[in-house]
């Protein structure tokens, strides 16, 4: 009775050992060992929100650890990425923004972070930013804005929402030589909603627009992307109107600059895994945000083309 | 109608309407709690409704929503803390009858104010959605320059005792408000580099800091005074008196009429919102006193007409929404999240794409407002009752909640620290007979005043005289002109 109770002991005792080396040994093995986190740089319920929620499952399940959704709204997404540059390159603390918070934002002054403070997870889905306006105004698509907008005395002028639209602007205006005066808004439902009644000649808006035209309410003029807007092809895009601007904004993931290459391999896996989940293109597609998908090192080259992009058109 | 009776059914199922019970209750708790304010409160139920049908979550949202405004008023009787913004007009009178010892009744006129606006507004919005909607398209930025001008006209009225120091402090105000990207070149201005003022100084923060915690450190100051002297004066005369009676309700009725109106009004132009609505509705209301009325020294009208106005407001800005599919504001831009979540694209076409949804939510709009008044009156008796609390112990709770309430909103401490400072000079202003409400009431309006202003002067050429082309806006800066000459001939 005497030995068995001290070989049970004894058993106890070898399997904590065990237990202490396998631990330590995990320690060094595998990212990711306990919760990751993500901030969300804008509010609870918009987009990069929905979006982020529903890939956090598909996310957990690859890296095999949970994961925390944070919102830290701000400055268009750049209050969470500023605040990111002082979190550890370890792989636990991520940052969700849209494609121009690190692309364009960075151009325009005072920001403390720029597109080298960053390494590239993902990107999923791209806002249908189009340029529209009333059908009634008669206009078949941007060219017709160009040219009313050469006819009219005082130039035209537009709802715009972010300095992105405003600099893609006045670089066509520049170019064809026209006045076109934005006209501040405080997001998209005022630009469409000062378009229908009919306050300003035309908008820019990177998503709310979509309902109104799918009712034909309001025309797609031109989409600002690489590709025709989905649901709106025979509007052309400004690069094929002969406009060397486009503007691809996706909802981005991004760490601080300097992951290790194990870890940095392990989270754009889980990403891409998450960004073909079904529940991640069921949202996509309910926001008219396509199924477009850059992880890794494409989606570096991509952020950084347009950035460059940005960057000579401010100059 | 089979349609109607459907969307009914599943707005009357028991999921439904247990996700009303739970949003009220949420909402309700949020209200009466200065600090804890509205758009916090939707953070914290937006995840919730992830996992609820659609029709479940709208009812939620909606519930939490429309609770909160009605929760709001006991604070502002009871403390002298309005719970939200939005019921800071309801301190004026709300706060003086409880120190009459009529706590209860006050109560209770906020409460059957706040369900009778509540209510009205959502059959409006039922009854009238596409017609409004379309008038509200017609309001542009020069339309909204001239209703701005016509509300301030009569808000100017309420800067208190004496009017230079009003302006001071109004000005003061829209000064502060200047804080953040320019509208319009998107340059940073005073943000001194941080990037936390970018996008200004946070609304929860300087509303809970001067509405909330200011009132606390008046209130410490009291109670260390009290115990310097050994002199305990009561804060509250005894309640002799908790029943409204039939003559209270008749002059209480036209209050609540025309403050449902302008609470309707209010919500149907974008962006002006439940404070300013109810404020106006105090002003306007005060103006049309008869002899007899105490305004400001605790009448029960003066209570109706801030609740009336303030729980009418949210209903009718879901208009848009509901009819084109934009929303008019914060809160109903919570509610298209919640709506896209559930693949629901709110927009023109809604209507025809799921009837059965909009009949569903529009019957458990109505449910909610019924129970917000059985949780109400449940809650009132219970409310009143923290009147005979120490100051000991309120002090120190309400500023817990208005602590966690700013931290909450961007999970960050700079709101905290601008809350606190705020409080602490809306100390100093109270002390100096400087309105805190002024201030407040600048430093809402002055972004929508700014941003409208420069819409207006761009979409016009900036050519002033393009405003006669705009009868609308001429109608409105008629009725200031008005309004004014009137006010100056009243006093002379």
């Amino acid at each position: 009775m005497d030995s068995y109770k001290s070989s049970s002991k004894f058993g106890v005792f070898l399997c904590a050992g065990a237990a202490v080396v396998l631990t330590a040994s995990a320690a060094f093995a595998e990212f990711p060992e306990r919760s990751v986190r993500i901030t969300v740089g804008f509010g609870p319920g918009g987009g990069v929100d929905t979006i982020t929620r529903a890939a956090s499952d598909a996310i957990s399940k690859a890296l095999g650890q949970s994961v925390v959704v944070d919102n830290q709204p701000g400055a268009g997404g750049g209050l969470a990425l500023t605040a990111l540059l002082a979190k550890p390159a370890d792989g636990y603390e991520l940052a969700a923004a849209i494609t121009t918070t690190v692309s364009f934002d960075p151009h325009t002054g005072d920001r403390a972070y720029n597109i080298d403070s960053f390494d590239y997870i993902g990107a999923f889905g791209v806002f249908p930013e189009a340029i529209v306006a009333l059908p009634s105004k008669g206009w078949n698509d941007f060219s017709d804005i160009v040219a009313a907008a050469k006819a009219a005395p005082d130039g035209l002028n537009y709802a715009s929402t972010t300095s992105l639209d405003r600099v893609i602007m006045a670089t066509i205006a520049k170019q064809e030589g026209v006045t076109i005066k934005p006209v501040p808004t405080k997001g998209g439902a005022e630009a469409v909603a000062q378009t229908l009644g009919g306050h300003v000649d035309f908008a820019y808006s990177s998503g709310t627009y979509y309902a109104q035209a799918k009712a034909g309410d309001l025309a797609v003029m031109a989409g600002l992307g690489k590709e025709p807007v989905p649901g709106f092809e025979s509007a052309p895009t400004l690069e094929s109107l002969g406009y060397d601007i486009s503007s691809v904004n996706m909802v981005v993931y991004v760490a601080p600059a300097g992951l290790s290459d194990e870890t940095k391999t392990i989270l754009v896996d889980a990403f891409k895994a998450a960004a073909e989940s079904e529940t991640v293109l069921e949202i996509l597609a309910g926001r008219n945000m396509g199924s477009f998908i850059l992880t890794g090192d494409e989606f570096e080259a991509q952020i950084r083309a347009q950035s460059a992009q940005f960057e000579a058109a401010l100059k | 109608m089979e349609t109607f009776l459907q969307g009914a059914a599943d707005a009357l199922q028991l999921s439904s309407i247990i996700a009303v019970i739970g949003g009220i209750f949420l909402g309700y708790v949020v209200g009466v709690l200065p600090g804890l304010s509205r758009p916090a409160a939707l953070s914290v139920a937006v995840p919730i409704t992830y996992a609820m049908s659609p029709i479940a979550a709208i009812a939620f949202l909606v519930g939490v929503t429309k609770a909160s405004a009605a929760g709001g008023a006991t604070g502002a009787i009871l403390l002298n803390t309005p719970g939200e913004p939005s019921s800071a007009a309801t301190t004026f009178d709300g706060h003086p009858l409880a120190k009459k010892g009529e706590a209860t009744r006050a109560l209770k006129v906020a409460l059957y104010a706040s369900v009778f606006g509540d209510l009205s507004a959502t059959i409006v919005l039922i009854l009238l959605a596409a017609p409004l909607a379309s008038f509200a398209l017609k309001m542009g930025p020069v339309e909204m320059v001239s209703v701005m001008i016509f509300a301030l006209t009569f808000i100017a009225a309420l800067s208190g005792s004496s009017l230079t120091r009003g302006i001071i402090s109004g000005v003061l105000g829209l000064f502060l408000a200047t804080i953040g990207l320019d509208p319009e070149s998107a340059t940073p201005r005073m943000t001194f580099g941080m990037i936390e003022l970018f996008d200004g100084i946070p609304l929860i923060a300087a509303t809970v800091g001067m509405l909330a915690f200011t009132e606390m450190l008046v209130q410490t100051q009291t109670l260390f005074a009290e115990r310097k002297s050994g002199v305990t004066a009561a804060r509250f005369a005894t309640e002799t008196n908790k029943d409204l009676s039939r003559a209270d309700i008749f002059r209480v009725i036209p209050v609540t009429l025309r403050a449902t109106g302008i609470g309707i009004g209010a919500g149907i132009l974008p962006g002006l919102g439940p404070t300013i609505g109810a404020f106006l509705s105090y002003a306007v209301n005060k103006r049309m006193a008869k002899p007899g009325d105490c305004y400001g020294k605790g009448d029960l009208k003066g209570v109706a007409a801030t609740e009336a106005a303030d729980n009418a407001v949210l209903p009718a800005s879901l208009i848009p929404l509901f009819a084109i599919g934009l929303p008019g504001s914060v809160s109903a831009a919570i509610l298209v999240s919640a709506f896209m979540l559930h693949g629901v694209q709110p927009g023109p076409l809604v209507f025809e794409q799921h009837p059965r949804l909009i009949y569903g939510i529009y019957v458990s709009m109505i449910v909610a407002s019924l129970v917000m008044l059985i949780v109400g009156r449940l809650g009132l008796t219970l409310f009143a009752k923290a009147t005979r609390l120490p100051l000991l112990v309120i002090i120190p709770f309400v500023i817990l909640f208005c602590v966690v309430g700013t931290y909450l909103q961007r999970d960050t401490i700079f709101p905290v620290l601008a809350m606190l400072s705020l409080g602490g000079v809306g100390f100093v202003m109270q002390r100096y007979g400087y309105s805190v409400i002024t201030f407040l009431i600048g430093f809402v309006v002055g972004p929508l005043f700014e941003l409208s202003l420069r819409q207006a002067l761009i979409v016009t050429n900036h050519s002033v005289s393009d405003v006669l082309q705009h009868p609308i806006a001429m109608v409105f800066l008629a009725a200031s002109v008005f309004a004014v000459m009137f006010f100056l001939k009243r006093k002379a």
